[in-house]
């Protein structure tokens, strides 16, 4: 699939394919995957907090009170507003 | 003489450009002054030059809340009881922000920053001589005013105490959970069930700040306006127990979340308040669900 990416959720097992530009919440959201918790969908409270494990990705402006730079350094995102650059490798917090 | 209602909100944005649209053409606020960094907003039936403030930043939330007095010399009034009450009080200069006189300024137990103020630019509505019901040219949902907002922190019952003793706000409703822990206050200064809320949670956050409507069928079309516009729901179209009001709870561009907020009922100062317990809680936050939700208890900003 040439304008999908495959998004794995590696504490979950679960799978599921993102389009290209999109963030890797709504794309779950909208195929029913509900393994990643939804809040404001606007990089403001942090409830998305994910971690990728492997594979590049963008990240938009987000909260830094949510997603301070050290966490963001060790990986850390949200997910609200990560858009996949490459086929991922993601982590629950928390789990 | 006293604490009249909640004046303005400023809130924190991450785009600013996003947040002017946002409040602009979905919320239809009209957009009344810019200057770097922030944007002035004030809802058509209001007088004074604006409600809502939002500023650039790298984390969204409360700013501030002003509250304003009825008479000037009220800043004096309240900046000694305050003081009295051991919270220390800071003068805003006249001017510090676009259209705004001279204000005071403290920090409520819960961590919010909250002004007191009387001066204020007025704009006025147009509508003061053979009016029509409504001007023309509204855009969006279009609410007719500001009506309160919801901040959280650890001690619920230490700025319910100020407000309550200091600024003379009345309680129309509270959740008393575990028996006699006071988990969330409903209070009041002009006749609406609550001009501010206060909910057991992170200090200094900010739950929602809502904007008035005037029916049902305004709820209705506001969640259209919002549906058409890809806004991000939270909670609603739907009724609360407490405060029996209408409402939608969505979030804005930074993810702040907005409410608007219609019905309730009109209490006097000699109001018995409302206890809700946690037996009944879910029906009082959400009626019709019954549910309380993992969101609406834990996203703030
Ligand atoms: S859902 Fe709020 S930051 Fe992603």
């Amino acid at each position: 699939m040439a304008n999908e990416y495959r998004i794995f959720v590696a504490n979950k097992s679960r799978e599921y394919l993102c389009r290209h530009g999109q963030n890797i919440l709504s794309s779950s959201i909208e195929q029913g995957v509900r393994v990643i918790k939804r809040g404001c969908l606007g990089g403001g409270c942090g409830f998305c907090k994910i971690r990728v494990e492997a594979g590049q990705y963008e990240l938009g402006k987000v909260s830094i009170k949510a997603l301070p730079a050290e966490e963001r350094k060790e990986g850390f995102v949200l997910a609200c507003k990560t858009v996949p650059l490459s086929d991922l490798v993601i982590r629950i917090s928390g789990d | 003489m006293g604490v009249m209602r909640l004046g303005r909100v400023e809130a924190r944005v991450l785009d600013l450009e996003k947040s002017i649209d946002y409040y602009s053409n979905v919320i239809g606020l009209q957009l009344v002054a810019r200057e770097p960094g922030k944007a002035y907003f004030k809802a058509w039936d209001e007088e004074d030059h604006h409600s809502l403030i939002i500023t650039e930043a790298d984390y969204p939330g409360l700013e501030h809340m002003g509250f304003k007095v009825r008479y000037q010399e009220d800043l004096d009034t309240f900046e000694k009881a305050i003081e009295q009450y051991g919270i220390r009080v800071n003068r805003v200069s006249n001017r510090h922000r676009i259209g705004e006189g001279e204000a005071i300024r403290f920090t409520l137990p819960t961590g919010q920053v909250m002004e007191l103020y009387h001066e204020i630019e007025r704009i006025g509505n147009g509508l003061k001589l053979n009016p029509d019901p409504k001007p023309e040219n509204l855009k969006g949902i279009a609410p007719p005013y500001l009506d309160h907002l919801l901040i959280a922190g650890e001690d619920v019952p230490a700025t319910t105490d100020l407000l309550m003793k200091v600024m003379d706000f009345h309680m129309s409703e509270r959740v008393i959970l575990h028996g006699d822990e006071l988990f969330a206050v409903w209070l009041f200064r002009t006749n609406t069930p609550h001009d501010i809320a206060i909910i057991k949670g992170p200090n200094g956050k900010l739950h929602h700040f809502a904007f008035g409507l005037s029916s049902w069928e305004d709820v209705l079309h506001a969640a259209d306006c919002l549906a058409k516009n890809e806004v991000v729901l939270d909670e609603g179209p739907t009724r609360h127990g407490i405060t029996r009001g209408l409402t939608i709870y969505f979030f804005d561009p930074s993810g702040n979340r907005n409410e608007v907020f219609s019905g309730g009922y009109i209490p006097g100062e000699d109001f018995t308040p409302v206890t809700w317990t946690e037996e009944r809680l879910p029906r009082g936050i959400f009626y019709h669900k019954g549910e309380i939700t993992e969101r609406f208890t834990g996203v703030f900003t």
